[in-house]
């Protein structure tokens, strides 16, 4: 059975000479504000900026079967969390431990040949993929019929627009059937037919007793793929719990953190009663319409 | 468990990390030949003679670096031009071991920034695109020497340890220097500095038998002279010297040993520096 044991996961991102293009700005204003605490930079002894604390004390456990989405703001560490459990980043304390075949697509941008055509890519990617020639053919009709580019995979990938280079490495993540899939943001760029279609073979593979790791910024995909939600802010983990729940949650956070913003800025910031009352209603909408979907679901 | 599955969790601090890195990248030779032929294709894409270029850009190389030098020797002017034609290709497929290597991991940044792959891969791929390059320059080589009217003999088969040498030699430099110019991005270009410099301080357009004083005592300083005699020696019907047999070996143990320092201390920070 496969399985993702993430325990006391910290990593701290270091910069080696890629401070001048880091925000520096930001930093600056947050010591102003005398609130060092909230500062995830570590300085060295001459208080240069020498790294970021990415993901502190990170711990979750997801078995056969579940969906589980991960929510937070940019930078908030679930791109590097993704990349940890993709294997390419080594823990700096903690372990990560994942049983089963697991495919991830952090960043659809990488990951394939520009100059190759997309035919060629299938073939690397299968082949990166511990597949054998035979298995790659095996699969190449399905994942031309799935991607649906037709003809557009003898060309180099390079002519893609992004809608199709996530078509491609869509089509090319799930069409070898791993036990563990992992897929960052780039899935909601996807048009909606695609998208629909993307939600039905996520399930089916869940179905399977896979798992199924998905970052997004888009409750509707979330909500539509996933049962269970890890919260990430500034690195940690807020809450892990039902999808509806944990996104409630957030979006709460994430309001009040706004309307504070403003505040400090001295603008007017809206009458409490009118934004809850907004909120509430669009929180219930969305959960009745969760609901009405896994009654679709169970039928 | 596909090899990947291991592979992603052993990414550790130790030399075994390191060796089961070389091991896992190896098995995947599917990968890192198809990763080659792809490189090798792309730099002669949309051109007409393709690949074939490689054998006509060597043939006018070094037709023409053997006509105007082979004056600075008192050999048979064949003899020159098979001394230059073997010299040229095995010092192409060292210097291009070296200097690729320093861009072995920060050239394929895309594949190690996101797929979990053993990092020797990128190394193996460089190294089968050097030898494929190699091998058709060398055809070029054997033409010359086939012309000259040389046979094989039992001196020739020196060859066999001499090749065995150069690819024991390569995978220990590139992944080094691969890890190292990732972190420092000077390195590369310092090396490809002294390689530069290299071709002239090689007995390759001039030949280190009729040298003497301090330019034949500079030649056997230098571990290329060594490098290339072990190889070309044979293939002119001549025994290498004991000499570069040790060199040889000394400079294999000392590559091993320091790619294996360097790999254990840096190897774990390498996508961080892409």
């Amino acid at each position: 059975m496969a399985h993702v044991h993430v325990k006391n996961l910290t990593l701290n991102y270091p910069l080696y000479g890629k401070q001048a293009t880091v925000a520096v700005a930001p930093v600056a204003m947050t010591n102003k504000k005398g609130d060092k605490q909230s500062t995830r930079l570590i300085r060295n002894a001459r208080k240069a900026v020498v790294g970021v604390q990415a993901l502190q004390q990170v711990s979750f456990n997801a078995e056969s079967g579940e969906r589980l989405a991960i929510v937070g703001e940019n930078g908030s560490g679930k791109t590097t969390l993704l990349q940890v459990l993709a294997g390419i980043y080594a823990p700096d304390e903690g372990s990560v431990e994942i049983e089963g075949h697991a495919t991830s697509v952090v960043n659809i941008a990488l990951g394939m040949n520009n100059e190759a055509t997309g035919h060629r890519n299938i073939t690397l990617r299968g082949l990166a993929d511990g597949h054998t020639r035979k298995e790659i053919e095996a699969k190449r009709a399905e994942i031309a019929e799935f991607s649906e580019l037709g003809d557009f995979l003898n060309l180099p990938v390079e002519t893609y627009s992004s809608g199709m280079r996530m078509r491609l490495n869509f089509a090319i993540a799930t069409a070898f059937e791993p036990e563990v899939l992992i897929l960052d943001e780039w899935l909601s760029a996807g048009d909606k037919a695609f998208k629909k279609k993307a939600t039905g073979r996520m399930k089916s593979f869940v179905g399977s007793a896979g798992i199924l790791i998905l970052a997004s910024h888009n409750p509707k995909l979330l909500l539509d793929n996933c049962e269970r939600a890890l919260w990430l802010d500034k690195g940690r983990v807020r809450a892990d719990g039902p999808v509806e729940d944990v996104l409630e949650m957030y979006d709460a956070a994430v309001d009040r953190r706004q309307a504070e913003r403003e505040k400090r800025l001295g603008l007017p910031a809206p009458a409490p009663e009118a934004k809850r009352a907004t909120r509430t209603a669009k929180e219930k909408q969305r959960r009745q319409a969760a609901r009405a979907r896994k009654a679709d679901d169970e039928e | 468990m596909g090899i990947r599955d291991d592979y992603r969790l052993q990414s550790g601090h130790n030399a075994t990390a390191f060796f089961s890195d070389l091991v896992a990248g190896f098995l995947m030779s599917d990968l890192w030949r198809t990763f080659a032929w792809d490189e090798v294709q792309k730099r002669y894409r949309r051109s007409m003679l393709g690949v074939v270029w490689i054998v006509v850009s060597y043939a006018i190389l070094v037709g023409g670096v053997s006509i105007f030098f082979s004056a600075f020797s008192s050999a048979d002017p064949f003899r020159f031009l098979t001394h230059v034609a073997i010299g040229y290709a095995a010092f192409n497929f060292f210097s291009s071991n070296i200097t690729d290597g320093c861009r072995v991991f920060s050239g394929s940044a895309n594949w190690i920034k996101s797929i979990s792959l053993p990092y020797s891969i990128y190394v193996y791929k460089t190294m089968f695109r050097s030898i494929y390059v190699f091998s058709l320059q060398m055809t070029v080589a054997l033409a010359v020497m086939l012309a000259s009217g040389w046979r094989p003999s039992l001196v020739t088969l020196y060859i066999f340890p001499a090749m065995a040498l150069y690819l024991i030699n390569a995978v220990p430099i590139q992944y080094a220097l691969g890890l190292l110019s990732a972190r420092y991005r000077d390195l590369e270009h310092l090396v490809s500095s002294i390689m530069r410099l290299m071709i002239f301080m090689t007995p390759i357009l001039w030949v280190r038998e009729e040298r003497t004083g301090i330019r034949a005592d500079l030649a056997d300083l230098n571990p290329f002279t060594h490098f290339l005699e072990v190889f070309r020696a044979p293939l002119m019907d001549v025994a290498p010297r004991l000499i570069s047999w040790e060199v040889v070996l000394g400079v294999t143990v000392f590559v091993w040993v320091a790619a294996i320092v360097i790999a254990i201390s840096i190897r774990r920070r390498l996508p961080y520096w892409l």
